[in-house]
C-alpha cells in the first residue's frame, strides 16, 4: 500500500496505540478485570443456586438482565445510523469517528444478548428458539433481528478496515510480532489499492450503509414490540417502536461522544477528533433530544388522559417520590432537559461539557429502560393476588449488580482489546490533512 | 417593580403554590379507625375426600359498619384436640376470600368407633379485630362410588356411610352429584339415600371432557351435623373429547402457521438483508483473487 503523508503521519502517531500496552493500559485491564471476576463468580452462584439469587420472582420476571440488554442494544445505534448516514451523506467529518463508532456496534451488540441468556432460566432449552420458532412471536423476531444486525454490524466494521489492515500489513515501520502481521496479511485480503478493488469496496460500503441503516430501525422496533405487543399498562403504546429506536440513537450519540472524549485524552488526539467534531455529535444529541423528550411527552400524556386504571397505576408508581419519583425525575431532567440546554447554549458547547451531558444522557437512558421493564411489572393488568408481599416488588440483587457492572467492565475491556488490535481513528480514511476543515 | 418582573413573580408563586398543593392532595393517608374492636364470625367445617384426607376449612367475616366484610390474608392456626391437649396440624394465611384451608392427606385423625374427633381453629385478631377461635367435631364417613354403563345409560351408583371398625350406612341423607368444570362444579342432580345409604345418578352424555374424554364426577354430602361435608370423585371417559385443533383456522396470529402475509414480509425481507451480505461476501472473495 502506497501512503500519502498525511496517512504516514497519521500512522507514526497512532504506531504507539496498536504496538504495545504501556504501563497505564495494562493497569487498566487489569482494574477491568476485578468486576469481570466479580461477575463470573456471580454468574457460578446463579447458575448453581439458580434464579433465586436475583431479584426476579413469580410476579416481577424481569429486571436489571432485560434493561441491560435493551441498553446494550440501543446504544450499538451509534455506528449503525450515525457512521451509515454519515457515510451515505458523505460528510467528511465523520471520517475519524466512524471507527470508534463501528466498534461501538459491534461489541455492543455482543454483549447485550449475553444478558438474555443470563435472564434465562433454562439454558438447556435454548435450542428450541430455532427447534419450535413461531414466526409470529415477537421473540422469534428479535433473535433473527439481532442475529443479522450483529452480522451486518461485523461485515461492516470488517469492511470499512480492510484498507487498514493493509497498511498495517504493509508497513515495516510497525513494530508488530510477525503473527499479528501474518493474521492483518490475512485479513486484508490481499487489497493492494488497486482501482477495481478499491471499488469493490466502496461499493459494498455504499451497500451496507443503505441496508444497516433500516436494518437497525427495524431491530430496535422489534426489540420495543416485545412489550409493546403485550397488554401491559405502559408497555402497550402504538410509539414503543418509534420510542425505542429514537432512544437507542439518542444514547448511541451519547456513548460515541463519550468514547471520543476518552480517546481523545488517553492517545492525545486533539487533531483528530476536533471540537467540531464534539460540536457536531452535540447538536445531533441536542436534536434527538428534542425529539426524545416529545414522545416521552406524548406517551405518558396520553396514558395519563385515558384515565385507565392500570395505567394510571404505573403512573402513580413514576411519579410518586417514594416509589420511582426520583429515578423518573432523574431519567427525565438528566436525559432529556441536560443534554439539551447545555448544547442550546452555545458558550457550553465545549467537548468536556458536551461530554459530561452526553454521559448524564447515558446513565439516565440506562435509568427509562430500568423504569420501563420493572413498574409495569409491578402493576399487571390482572390483579396480584394469593402471593408473598416480597414477590410484589422487585429489588435487584448483587448478582444482579455484579453481572451488570461485569458486562460493563467487559464492553470497555473489549473496546480497550480492539483499540490495541487497530487504530481507533482509520488511517486509509485520510485525504486531507487533519486539523484543516475539509 | 415593572409589569414584566410583577408577572415573572405571579407566575412562579402560582407554579409553587400548585405544586404544593398538588403534592398535598396527592398524599393519600388512611387513618386507622379508633373504634373499638370488631368481633369475627367464623364458619368451621371440614370436607372429608375419597375417604383418605381431610380438608379443614375456615372463613372468617367480621360486620364493619353494618356491611359483612371478609377477614383476607390473615393467619389462622388448626388443631386436633386429643385428650384435651391441642396438637398442632398447621398454620395458613386466609385467601381473598377470607377462607383458610387445611388439607390433611390421611383420615388417622378421625376415630374408628364412630366417636366424633375434635378439631379448634384459632384466628389471633388485628389492630381492630378480636382474636376467636372455633371447635368442630367430625366422625369419619366415606361415599363409596362406582361407574358404569347400564342399558347405554352411564350410572353412578354411590354408597354413604359412616366407616371405621363398623360400617354403617346414613339413610336419608341428601347427597349432590356435580361434575369438575373449569371455575366451579356443575350440578348433574341431587337426591336422599335409601335405608342402606345408598342412592345412584345418570350421568348425561354430552358433557365436554379433556382431549381424551375423561370427566371428574364428584358426589357429596354437604354440611352434615356430625361428618362435615363427604365427598368422593371418579374420573371416567363418560365426556365429549376436546377437539383441540380447529381446522377452520389454519394460519393466524395464534395458530400454528403463520399468516401468508407474515411469511411473505419475513421471506422478502431475510433474503434482501442476507442477500446483500452474500454479495459483500462475494465481493471478498474476488478481491482476494485480484
Amino acid at each position: 500500500m502506497n501512503l500519502n503523508q498525511k496517512q504516514t503521519e497519521a500512522l507514526k502517531k497512532f504506531a504507539p496505540q496498536i504496538e504495545s500496552y504501556s504501563r497505564k493500559a495494562m493497569m487498566w485491564v487489569y482494574i477491568l478485570l476485578v468486576p469481570m471476576a466479580l461477575a463470573g463468580y456471580a454468574l457460578y452462584v446463579q447458575i448453581t443456586k439458580g434464579h433465586v439469587v436475583t431479584g426476579m420472582r413469580d410476579n416481577v420476571v424481569w429486571g436489571l438482565y432485560i434493561a441491560n440488554f435493551i441498553f446494550f442494544i440501543g446504544i450499538s445505534y451509534a455506528g449503525a445510523v450515525i457512521s451509515g448516514f454519515l457515510h451515505l451523506l458523505n460528510v467528511e467529518w465523520r471520517k475519524p469517528i466512524i471507527r470508534i463508532a463501528e466498534l461501538i456496534t459491534v461489541i455492543a451488540t455482543l454483549i447485550g444478548p449475553v444478558y438474555i441468556l443470563l435472564c434465562i432460566g433454562r439454558l438447556d432449552r435454548l435450542h428450541h428458539l430455532v427447534a419450535y420458532a413461531r414466526l409470529q412471536s415477537p421473540i422469534t423476531w428479535d433473535v433473527l433481528a439481532i442475529s443479522t444486525y450483529l452480522f451486518g454490524g461485523i461485515l461492516f466494521l470488517y469492511l470499512a478496515s480492510i484498507k487498514d489492515f493493509a497498511i498495517y500489513r504493509d508497513a515495516t515501520d510497525l513494530n508488530i510480532p510477525g503473527w499479528r502481521r501474518r493474521l492483518y496479511s490475512a485479513l486484508a485480503l490481499n487489497y493492494q489499492d488497486h482501482p477495481e478493488q478499491k471499488k469493490a469496496v466502496a461499493v459494498s460500503m455504499n451497500l451496507l450503509s443503505i441496508m444497516i441503516i433500516p436494518l437497525a430501525i427495524i431491530v430496535h422496533s422489534v426489540l420495543s414490540w416485545i412489550f409493546g405487543m403485550t397488554l401491559r399498562p405502559g408497555w402497550h403504546s402504538t410509539i414503543f417502536g418509534p420510542y425505542f429506536v429514537l432512544a437507542a440513537i439518542y444514547s448511541g450519540t451519547g456513548v460515541l461522544i463519550a468514547a471520543m472524549w476518552i480517546f481523545r485524552k488517553v492517545y492525545d488526539l486533539k487533531d483528530y477528533l476536533q471540537d467540531k467534531h464534539f460540536i457536531s455529535l452535540g447538536i445531533i444529541m441536542m436534536a434527538l433530544g428534542g425529539a426524545y423528550g416529545y414522545f416521552t411527552f406524548s406517551e405518558y400524556l396520553t396514558d395519563w388522559y385515558s384515565s385507565e386504571k392500570w395505567n394510571g397505576e404505573v403512573l402513580t408508581k413514576l411519579f410518586d417520590l417514594n416509589q420511582y419519583g426520583w429515578l423518573f425525575l432523574f431519567a427525565n431532567v438528566a436525559g432529556i432537559l441536560v443534554p439539551i440546554i447545555i448544547v442550546a447554549i452555545p458558550k457550553f458547547r465545549k467537548p468536556d461539557l458536551i461530554t459530561i451531558a452526553a454521559v448524564f444522557m447515558v446513565i439516565a437512558m440506562w435509568v427509562k429502560r430500568y423504569l420501563i421493564v420493572v413498574p409495569t411489572l409491578e402493576t399487571p393488568l390482572l390483579p396480584i393476588q394469593d402471593t408473598r408481599i416480597e414477590y410484589t416488588h422487585y429489588t435487584a440483587t448483587w448478582v444482579e449488580w455484579a453481572l451488570t457492572f461485569g458486562g460493563i467492565a467487559t464492553f470497555f475491556l473489549l473496546f480497550t482489546l480492539a483499540s490495541k488490535f487497530m487504530t481507533v481513528v482509520s488511517i486509509s480514511e485520510f485525504e486531507t490533512e487533519p486539523g484543516k476543515d475539509e | 417593580m415593572g409589569f414584566a418582573t410583577n408577572l415573572a413573580w405571579r407566575t412562579l408563586l402560582t407554579i409553587v403554590l400548585s405544586g404544593i398543593g398538588c403534592s398535598l392532595s396527592g398524599q393519600n393517608e388512611q387513618k386507622k379507625d379508633s373504634t373499638e374492636k370488631l368481633t369475627p364470625r367464623m364458619k368451621f367445617t371440614a370436607i372429608q375426600r375419597n375417604g383418605d384426607s381431610i380438608l379443614l376449612q375456615v372463613a372468617i367475616q367480621v360486620r364493619r359498619e353494618g356491611v359483612l366484610q371478609l377477614v383476607d390474608y390473615e393467619p389462622v392456626a388448626f388443631f386436633y384436640l386429643k385428650d384435651s391437649i391441642a396438637l398442632s396440624l398447621g398454620a395458613t394465611l386466609t385467601n381473598d376470600k377470607g377462607v383458610a384451608s387445611l388439607w390433611i392427606a390421611e383420615t388417622t385423625l378421625l376415630k374408628e368407633d364412630h366417636n366424633p374427633s375434635l378439631f379448634k381453629v384459632t384466628f389471633n385478631g388485628t389492630e381492630d379485630i378480636y382474636g376467636d377461635e372455633a371447635e368442630a367435631s367430625f366422625k369419619k364417613a366415606e361415599i363409596k362410588i362406582s361407574a358404569e354403563e347400564i342399558d347405554s345409560i352411564y350410572t353412578i351408583k354411590l354408597k354413604l356411610f359412616a366407616s371405621g371398625d363398623e360400617i354403617l350406612p346414613l339413610a336419608a341423607t341428601d347427597v349432590v352429584f356435580y361434575v369438575k368444570r373449569y371455575f366451579a362444579n356443575l350440578k348433574l342432580g341431587e337426591g336422599t339415600t335409601d335405608e342402606s345409604g345408598e342412592i345412584s345418578f345418570e350421568c348425561p352424555r354430552d358433557i365436554p371432557g379433556d382431549r381424551f374424554g375423561n370427566i371428574i364426577l364428584i358426589a357429596q354430602a354437604e354440611d352434615l351435623e356430625e361428618f362435615g361435608t363427604v365427598s368422593s370423585t371418579i374420573t371416567q371417559p363418560w365426556g365429549v373429547p376436546l377437539n383441540l385443533t380447529d381446522d377452520k383456522i389454519s394460519r393466524a396470529l395464534w395458530s400454528h402457521a403463520p399468516p401468508i402475509w407474515m411469511l411473505t414480509v419475513f421471506i422478502v425481507l431475510m433474503s434482501v438483508v442476507w442477500g446483500h451480505y452474500f454479495v459483500i461476501i462475494y465481493k471478498f472473495i474476488k478481491l482476494r483473487k485480484q
